[in-house]
């Protein structure tokens, strides 16, 4: 058996750059009677990812030292890490420690697997975890939105950042709402992002399907930077832009239709 | 928001009252230990403002790191990194993110900061939420005393040399 090129040594690489590019993928630390082994991946924060092998009772207990839990707490979501290292432990059959550390066992044949395999539950549980920290600007103009909206309409009309089933039962999160009578005005903000306006867009129909009383309207920075989705988004709310008055939100809440 | 961010980074602060490190996980064999320390600007000890260490007990002299993470009081919104320094880390930092200054692409081997300029993100008017570029620190800190000097350099933290080190004293050292 052989593969269709024929592998060589990384000192028989002769261009220099990509020589130098080949070493620096995987690196070796001694650590006590351990080992640290980097891997050709890195966290959201940059830090690469790296696996501690240490050998025991003619095998090897491999783990990622913590390093995912230290990233995820790098951002603050340590708890969105625990969740989903929950789910990853039990899919990728590795163990997830009390100390956050993913581990496995492995004989010297399943070595080399076992550290693919960890440094991917690591990474993978670290990217969930930031990937699902709301984008900050978002954040900043639905907390300002809702106050204002407060101020306009009274305390006792406006909830912020509540949940809503879709005509799908989809729960769908949206930064605050009006009720006036029988009428809910929905605001959500919306960035020009490929993921902000795709799920806009399926909240924004969904809600709509439940009847003519349930109003979307889309919150954006600024309407001009929203560029090629402004027709997207169009199709299924009025967009504002977040420094409307509040004449203008009386008439936007008024006209909802 | 934007604006009150970057004078929180750029006030003289002082580290309150007497922050210990904790250990985080007490009922495990873990060793994670944890510092929260509250600021203060002209005397006023302000909302939200914490500068956060990470250590562990086993790994000693190295693997540290502290952030300055504001926390604000809408818990609807999320905690805001503001920036970071990682003391001899266990793997090295790849700065490959897209805003990377191009005399800084690449990986860091040492001491490294992820400062609050370099991750500035002008749309979002707010650091870029892992603060994923960094630069490297040199010379590099020799003692946790050097690096608590380093801290209060770049985090304009007057006073870090009253924090305690996260390891026990060593007797043979």
């Amino acid at each position: 058996m052989s593969m269709a090129f024929a592998q060589i040594r990384s000192d028989d690489i002769r261009d220099a750059g990509v020589r130098r590019a080949v070493d620096s993928l995987v690196h070796a630390s001694a650590w006590g009677n351990a080992y640290l082994v980097t891997v050709p991946l890195s966290y959201p924060s940059g830090t690469v990812v790296g696996v501690k092998i240490t050998p025991s009772k003619g095998g090897y207990i491999v783990s990622d030292a913590g390093l995912g839990w230290r990233e995820a707490e790098g951002f603050e979501a340590q708890r969105s890490f625990g969740a989903h290292a929950g789910r990853i432990k039990d899919r990728y059959g590795v163990e997830y420690t009390s100390g956050h550390e993913f581990q496995m066992l492995a004989n010297e044949r399943q070595l080399t697997s076992a550290i693919r395999r960890i440094s991917y539950v690591s990474h993978r549980a670290a990217t969930k975890a930031f990937n699902s920290l709301p984008e900050l600007g978002e954040q900043e103009i639905g907390a300002a939105l809702f106050q204002r909206l407060r101020d306009t309409f009274g305390p006792d009309s406006v909830e912020g950042e509540l949940k809503l089933p879709g005509a799908s039962n989809i729960d769908w999160p949206f930064a605050a709402q009006v009720r006036q009578g029988q009428r809910r005005v929905l605001f959500d903000v919306v960035s020009p992002q490929w993921t902000s306006v795709v799920a806009a867009k399926s909240k924004f129909s969904d809600v709509r399907h439940l009847g003519p009383n349930i109003v979307p309207v889309a919150v954006v920075d600024s309407i001009d930077a929203m560029g090629k989705w402004l027709p997207l988004i169009s199709q299924e709310a009025e967009i504002i832009e977040d420094d409307v008055d509040a004449d203008e939100l009386r008439r936007v809440v008024a006209e909802a239709a | 928001m934007s604006t009150s961010l970057k004078t929180l980074v750029e006030s003289e602060k002082l580290v309150a009252g007497s922050p210990q490190w904790v250990d985080q996980h007490k009922n495990s064999k873990d060793d994670q230990m944890r510092l929260v320390a509250s600021l203060s600007v002209n005397g006023r000890v302000l909302q939200g403002l914490e500068l956060v260490g990470r250590a562990r007990l086993g790994i000693r002299n190295a693997y540290a790191s502290f952030s300055l993470i504001y926390l604000p009081t809408d818990s609807r919104r999320d905690a805001v990194r503001l920036c970071r320094v990682d003391w001899r880390p266990l793997t090295p930092h790849v700065n490959d993110h897209p805003n990377t200054p191009p005399h800084l692409i690449g990986d860091i081997e040492s001491t490294h900061h992820h400062s609050f300029t370099l991750n500035w993100a002008e749309k979002s008017g707010a650091p870029l939420k892992a603060l994923p570029i960094a630069e490297e620190i040199t010379p590099d800190y020799q003692t946790f005393k050097e690096l608590l000097d380093g801290v209060s350099k770049l985090f304009r933290i007057c006073n870090t040399a009253i924090l305690p080190s996260p390891w026990p004293k060593d007797l043979f050292a």
